[in-house]
């Protein structure tokens, strides 16, 4: 599904050459779902947003469905994190000024071919799914954190993605909404989707199928 | 796209309700401006005008009307002082005429007659000149020649040189060959002319423009048009002030010399000064309007940096962010085009002229709308979704 | 005077820190006051009492032409004419007739294309110049070749202005200056004319005829209607008794305050000026409290700040607010000082290729003018400008202030 080869990324300013991944060499099979550990400035985000083609590696290979991604076009690329991949994050990220229906439909809006009421169709199904069709038009102000969570992962899943690609989907959660939005993930992983989740939670990261440990930007075996 | 960028608008009226209504006005002032302008301009482009640059006026007045000091006697020394300067090195051209002259008088106090043309009774504007008027101040011939000192016809009629708004009001489609019977005397079209405009912003009425040597007489002298050559007016008045002095002595006759291109100017002053007054201002909106506009797109693409770096994440690439920001403004301003086409088309007539304006006042706004985002937009499309959505 | 230093300081930082915002809204009011100014003076000018204009409402205008009553030209009127017309007209005080030639003057032993005014003696009751030098025509120097100026003028020929006992030559006759009247607004009664000469030296060159424009000054207690009756009635008799004219068309009799607003726009002037004056504050105001808006976070937690250490709402309003007065202010006083050179340049501009004289639109300020109506407006732009975005600002809770004004 996703595979890093011999992946160095290195953050260069004037003072200083700080090496945030060093040498990581992995994959993710479909249908898995993966933990990645480690202590805080480790790297953990860094990996994910090379995995999701939202930072360029400094050496190494991404490879997406056998297909070479760091090389591509920014066209090529986007259209890969439109159609394949799906994105949750620890501050949510909703759009203020979208209610909760236009917030999933966004990435809808940049993929070519798809009908507008097909895609409400698929939104309002995805928004049952994690039980929120009696908020469509709300606001993301109008929202518990919960609520704002269990959004971002419908928008994720819209596009039905290959992977789902989760930086701390917990963080900002109390423990209640965070089990919650574990069951959710756990039970689409069940349901096929491939998931990598970067935590620092040790307890959540053992309900996933494996667990990778980074230290220092090395994968620690 | 456009449903999005909708929806967006919609759910932050206050934001985009402030820059729609800005705009709004704006292009409502740059409408007024611009038909204001444009019909000053088709007046004063309407054909007829003639080239008054470097000309000045020349008449002669007896201080003391006798017998040898009678009009007509100073005319006569008149013609030959004119002659006798007409190869003059600070001289291109001198005439003669009859109220040919423009601006030095309302049209109205010209002379006039009626005539009956094809059986139809029509007030026409009457001149005399020479040939030499033509270099004086360069009518626009469109068919036929000017008049000389010379011109005589076989069947014995006058030649006549008439304006073409002549021809269009009789209805004639030939105009050249055509009879006038006025005052019991025939004429025959030998030319026709664009116009000759007397005010710069009226058009060219009906004229007929006759030989000086046709016996018509009124109450008006005969004068004496000259165009100098470019920096030798003084030394032109001083030429023309000393012959006079020698021909006729300073007691008997009183030269007056009066510059055609000032009087144009005064013609025009009330309206240079009205167009000023609506100019001015109406730049200073637009630039205002537009800084303001431009501030406001940049400091809102700045707060919404993790918006934009959402869609990134999504999907949308760096140009189609761009895109969507200019979008986002060219919306907006159509938007707020639409009150103001709404006044266009209740106030103003459909002629070319007011089209031409507003065409012209939607492509100013068009060009403001895109101008005014394109540096925010290029901010956007710099952005770069990791530190954008860095955790704080 | 500490507290004061404690309160400006957080004003004087936030402006100092956002200067192309405070550039902004000072540039914007500035060059906005400079056209509400201008275009109030003007405004009051034409329908106002400037010098000229004194006994507008009192002055009426009659036409250089008599017509008929299919208003076809009949016979130009001179100053005979009138005199007869004015013997059946009752109840005037004074009335003036004068002629306006273009012509070529030598001042300084250079030729120059102006515009002179053929003048009675009655002239100056009528329009009641102020003399800043010398005096008007009397009865010996109306028999004399003599001269009045305008005060721009005079100091574009003659060092500082000092024109009296000067010689200018025109028309074959050497003139004596014998007075210097203050400028006035060419947009006034008479404001566009520079030079003044008896009526005897007028030989009706270039016009060749000697058509007159004249103008008839009734009492103060007059009604308006009684004037125009009074005048009407003397010009159908003498266009009956002498012209032959059944009914003459008096379409062109009017007072001059009449004549002023006919010219300028008629009934519509007061309401076009009135949109005008909307549209310049409207636009700016707009801008400045959008920008004020989106510029809001940083504000907000400030304010916020603010109050959780006990500022009320009003005190908070006021501090927003008397940022943007301050900008208003400077930019406002910036706009009144730019009006003169811009005033003066429109000046040089208009004198330029002109062939009627030296032309001013605005001679000087009318400071009770700016008073009544200039600073009011500046009051009101601050209010609004900067008052919506105060009131804005601290309507939101304290807790949401802190976070920046976001929800």
């Amino acid at each position: 599904m996703i595979t890093l080869e011999n992946i160095n990324k290195t953050f260069y300013t004037k003072e200083v050459e700080t090496r945030a991944l060093e040498n990581i060499n992995l994959t993710v099979e479909k249908g898995e779902f993966v933990a990645i550990m480690g202590p805080s400035g480790c790297g953990k985000s860094t990996m994910l947003n090379i995995m999701g083609l939202l930072d360029k590696p400094t050496d190494g290979w991404v490879i997406i469905d056998d297909v070479r991604a760091d090389l591509l076009y920014d066209k090529d690329m986007a259209r890969i994190r439109n159609q394949k991949l799906g994105f949750i994050f620890q501050s949510f990220h909703l759009i203020p000024s979208l209610n909760v229906l236009d917030n999933v439909l966004l990435p809808m809006l940049y993929r070519r071919g798809s009908s507008h009421s097909e895609n409400k169709k698929r939104a309002l199904e995805i928004l049952e799914k994690v039980g929120l069709t009696h908020r469509l038009k709300h606001f993301p102000s109008q929202l518990s954190g919960g609520q704002c969570q269990r959004v971002a992962i419908a928008r994720a899943l819209i596009g039905e993605p290959k992977v789902i690609l989760a930086d701390e989907p917990t963080g900002n959660l109390d423990s209640k909404m965070g089990a919650e939005i574990m069951d959710i993930l756990i039970r689409l992983n069940r349901e096929g989707t491939t998931i990598v989740m970067v935590t620092h939670d040790e307890k959540l990261a053992q309900e996933t199928g494996r667990i990778l440990r980074l230290f220092d930007g090395k994968l620690v075996l | 796209m456009i449903r999005h960028i909708f929806t967006l608008m919609l759910n932050q009226k206050r934001m985009y309700g402030g820059m729609l209504l800005e705009q709004v006005f704006v292009f409502i002032v740059l409408l007024f401006c611009f038909t204001t302008v444009g019909k000053n301009m088709s007046q004063y482009y309407s054909p007829g005008m003639l080239d008054t640059d470097n000309t000045l006026k020349l008449a002669l007045f007896p201080l003391s009307p006798t017998e040898s000091w009678s009009a007509e006697e100073v005319e006569r020394k008149m013609d030959r002082i004119v002659a006798d300067i007409r190869n003059a090195s600070c001289v291109e051209a001198i005439g003669k005429s009859l109220c040919l002259t423009p601006y030095s008088r309302p049209e109205e106090m010209n002379p006039w007659d009626s005539i009956r043309v094809e059986g139809k009774r029509m007030k026409v504007f009457i001149k005399k000149v020479d040939g030499h008027m033509q270099k004086v101040f360069s009518p626009k011939m469109e068919e036929g020649e000017w008049l000389t000192d010379d011109m005589h016809l076989e069947d014995g009629s006058f030649p006549v040189v008439v304006t073409r708004q002549l021809v269009d009001e009789v209805g004639w489609t030939i105009g050249m060959g055509r009879k006038i019977y006025f005052r019991g005397m025939k004429f025959t079209v030998v030319g026709i002319v664009a116009g000759i405009k007397q005010e710069v912003l009226l058009p060219s009425p009906p004229v007929l423009i006759m030989p000086m040597y046709v016996p018509y007489q009124n109450w008006y002298r005969s004068e004496y048009a000259v165009r100098v050559k470019q920096g030798e007016e003084d030394a032109f008045r001083d030429l023309v002030q000393k012959e006079v002095d020698k021909t006729m002595g300073k007691d008997n006759v009183m030269l007056w010399i009066g510059d055609v291109t000032k009087w144009k100017v005064n013609d025009m002053q009330d309206t240079f000064i009205t167009l000023l007054a609506i100019g001015v201002p109406t730049i200073f909106l637009l630039v205002f309007a537009f800084i303001g506009t431009f501030g406001l797109f940049w400091l809102y693409s700045s707060k919404r940096r993790k918006e934009f770096a959402l869609r990134l994440v999504v999907g949308s690439t760096c140009v189609r962010l761009f895109r969507f920001v200019i979008f986002e403004s060219v919306l907006l301003t159509l938007l707020a085009l639409v009150p103001g086409c709404i006044l266009f088309c209740w106030v103003y007539s459909f002629s070319a002229v007011n089209l031409t304006a507003l065409g012209a006042a939607v492509g100013v706004m068009m060009l403001f709308s895109v101008f005014s985002a394109w540096y925010p937009a290029y901010q956007v499309s710099r952005v770069n979704p990791v530190e954008a959505m860095r955790v704080e | 005077m500490g507290k004061l230093r404690i309160y400006f300081k957080p004003i004087w930082y936030n402006i100092m820190h956002h200067k192309a915002y405070a550039g902004f809204c000072v540039f914007g009011t500035m060059l906005t006051f400079v056209f509400i100014t201008i275009l109030l003076q003007v405004t009051n000018v034409i329908v106002g009492n400037s010098v000229t204009n004194v006994a507008k409402e009192r002055t009426v205008s009659l036409p250089e032409v008599l017509r008929n009553e299919f208003d076809i030209p009949v016979k130009g009127l001179n100053s005979s004419d009138i005199r007869t017309l004015m013997n059946n007209a009752k109840g005037y005080e004074c009335y003036t007739c004068y002629q306006y030639q273009a012509t070529s003057v030598k001042v300084n032993g250079r030729n120059y294309d102006y515009g002179v005014l053929f003048i009675d003696k009655a002239y100056w009751d009528v329009f009641q110049f102020e003399f800043i030098q010398g005096h008007s025509f009397t009865d010996g120097e109306m028999q004399m070749p003599c001269m009045i100026v305008s005060e721009r003028w005079a100091k574009k020929f003659f060092r500082e202005g000092k024109a009296i006992g000067q010689e200018i030559q025109f028309q074959g006759e050497t003139y004596k200056i014998t007075g210097v009247v203050a400028d006035v607004s060419f947009i006034a009664q008479g404001g566009a004319i520079s030079l003044w000469v008896p009526e005897k030296f007028n030989k009706y060159i270039p016009t060749g005829n000697d058509y007159v424009s004249s103008y008839v000054l009734y009492p103060e207690k007059m009604s308006v209607d009684a004037m125009m009756k009074s005048i009407t009635d003397a010009f159908q008799l003498y266009g009956k008794v002498y012209c032959n004219v059944e009914r003459s068309s008096v379409k062109a009799i009017c007072t001059v305050e009449q004549m002023m607003l006919r010219r300028y726009g008629g009934d519509l002037l007061l309401t076009g000026v009135g949109a005008i004056l909307v549209i310049l504050l409207l636009i700016p105001i707009l801008n400045i409290i959008l920008l004020s808006m989106a510029n809001a976070s940083l504000r907000n937690s400030e304010i916020g700040l603010q109050r959780a250490l006990g500022a009320t709402q009003k005190e908070a309003f006021m501090f927003i607010l008397m940022e943007n007065l301050l900008l208003v202010v400077l930019g406002t006083l910036g706009g009144i000082l730019l009006t003169f050179p811009i005033c003066g340049w429109i000046d040089k501009w208009g004198s330029l290729n002109n062939s009627v004289g030296e032309v001013t639109l605005l001679p000087e300020l009318d400071w009770t003018l700016f008073f009544i109506s200039a600073l009011p407006l500046m009051l009101l732009f601050s209010l609004l400008s900067g008052g919506i975005p105060a009131w804005l600002a601290i309507k939101h809770s304290i807790m949401e202030m802190l976070k920046g004004g976001e929800k």
